[in-house]
């Protein structure tokens, strides 16, 4: 592989306002800008399309929407000399950005951009399995029902923390300790296990349920909320305690219920943990923690938009540090 | 001099691709279809791609071995497509291409079929060196910080654009 460094400009196409009002209004998808790239010598068209993928990639984190070229133009002044059409799986446009598009927020759209593309390259997780981030976008396309796309969420998030796990750059693992040592112990654990719970009067065909060896592996398996944390220290992101414990619960209800843990959640939970006021508010908070961690995972710091101040007050704009 | 068994194609057709969207940019001339048996019908085409990236190319045929793209004759596989537009275009695509099972309401007689590409390459002949290289790029929206002159087939564009280094 070659140099895949680019350097250009996009620019919107002639009638971006408009398609842009009907992107949000039909909820479809529009060709909106053109990445501008003088030819290049050494830039051969492999490094050039690949270049350019990339930088989608980071465009869409930036824009919380999937962003992808479809056809290439080879210009000879005003005058277009080839065109290459691809059909990307393209997504309905979200509205849902950590960074939006506006003016006032050219400048830290400028910055992700410088950010954003080099991570692709040096993000041990990113390097692993970039298809986490279509997991985590498709979650904010709007068709689907609030529970449905939270539970894309949820999904989204099994699915970067499996990555982060299996990239190697943690020490927390996906085993406590390594499988290979505990698998021998399972045998005597649900051996062990058995006669407490029959002494207890449990039928045997239960007893047998409770303490199967697929149970019993299963404790040598990290804790979520450990990787989480992890997670967080690796992306160099500060999250208190409060919300990992929150957005736990969100999961966890996602995962096992199919609810919000607004909706589902004990009255026990939600006096340790107090839940979001309404499911549109829970699904607020889980956009903007996985946008605080896909930000960061970008090497971005700097102005966005978190979503958990969307219900209140959508002019605010918050510093991630 | 007798007449030949399969008549030519017509030089155009309108067909109504508007049936499957909006075309983002479209064409229109005559081509063949090659199969994975080796076989190709002529046909005249209308073809666009769309702004979800779907590229379709729709065809009018003069004989009706065209029918099999339904699954309705033997099982061949499209495998390539080349056309000429009456610009100057010369459009290939080779590989990935399949068969559609929608079809519009046509209202001229002949046979129809449409298919859809993964790519479409289209070039003309120039000795015009490249200067630069345009991607469109979906659902991107920003505010440009940095001015942007830009030769477009309809002039040159003074405008914003967000610099990529």
């Amino acid at each position: 592989m070659g140099d895949r460094t680019i350097k250009g400009a996009i620019v919107a196409v002639e009638d971006a306002d408009h398609l842009h009002r009907r992107v949000i209004t039909h909820k479809s998808a529009e060709v909106l800008a053109e990445l501008v790239v003088p030819k290049t010598d050494g830039i051969d068209g492999a490094d050039l399309v690949g270049a350019v993928s990339d930088l989608g990639v980071a465009l869409s984190v930036m824009r919380g929407t999937k962003v992808v070229w479809v056809y290439r133009h080879d210009f000879s002044g005003n005058q277009i000399v080839h065109t290459t059409h691809r059909s990307s799986i393209v997504k309905a446009y979200s509205p849902w950005a950590p960074l939006r598009g506006d003016h006032d927020n050219r400048a830290a759209s400028a910055a992700f951009v410088k950010s954003g593309a080099a991570a692709l390259s040096t993000s041990a997780v990113l390097k692993a399995d970039r298809s986490v981030v279509d997991a985590y976008l498709d979650a904010k396309v709007e068709h689907d029902f609030l529970e449905t796309r939270a539970g894309k969420l949820a999904l989204a998030i099994e699915k970067l923390k499996h990555t982060f796990v299996r990239s190697g750059v943690s020490d927390v693992g996906e085993y406590v300790v390594p499988d290979a040592a505990f698998q021998p112990l399972v045998a005597d654990i649900v051996k062990t296990i058995r006669p407490i719970l029959e002494n207890a009067g449990i039928p045997a065909d239960k007893v047998a349920m409770i303490a199967s060896e697929g149970k019993v592996r299963g404790l040598n398996r990290a804790a979520f909320r450990g990787i989480l944390k992890a997670l967080c220290r690796h992306a160099s992101l500060t999250v208190p305690s409060k919300e990992i414990e929150l957005f736990i619960l969100c999961r966890d209800y996602l995962v096992h219920t199919g609810q919000f843990y607004c909706q589902g959640g004990t009255a026990e939970e939600w006096a340790n943990v107090p839940p979001a006021a309404t499911p549109l508010e829970e699904f607020c908070f889980l956009i903007s923690f996985l946008d605080r961690v896909f930000l960061k995972l970008f090497g971005y710091s700097g102005d966005y938009f978190d979503w958990r101040d969307f219900p209140h007050d959508q002019g605010k704009t918050r510093t991630l540090p | 001099m007798s007449a030949p068994l399969v008549p030519p194609v017509p030089a155009s057709v309108d067909l109504p691709l508007d049936d499957y969207g909006r075309a983002l940019i479209s064409y229109s001339g005559t081509g063949t279809v090659t199969w994975d048996d080796g076989s190709s019908n002529a046909l005249t085409f209308n073809a666009a791609q769309f702004p979800d990236g779907r590229i379709v190319v729709l065809g009018h045929y003069v004989n009706d071995n065209a029918f099999r793209w339904f699954g309705g004759g033997d099982q061949s596989e499209p495998t390539g497509f080349t056309g000429v537009t009456s610009e100057g275009w010369t459009l290939t695509s080779e590989g990935n291409a399949r068969t559609t099972n929608y079809l519009p309401k046509m209202t001229i007689e002949g046979s129809y079929a449409a298919l859809r590409l993964n790519q479409l390459e289209c070039s003309r002949l120039t000795t015009l060196a490249v200067t630069d290289h345009r991607f469109g790029l979906v659902n991107f929206d920003f505010d440009g910080t940095v001015g942007v002159t830009l030769a477009r087939p309809g002039g040159t564009h003074h405008t914003r654009g967000l610099p990529i280094r």
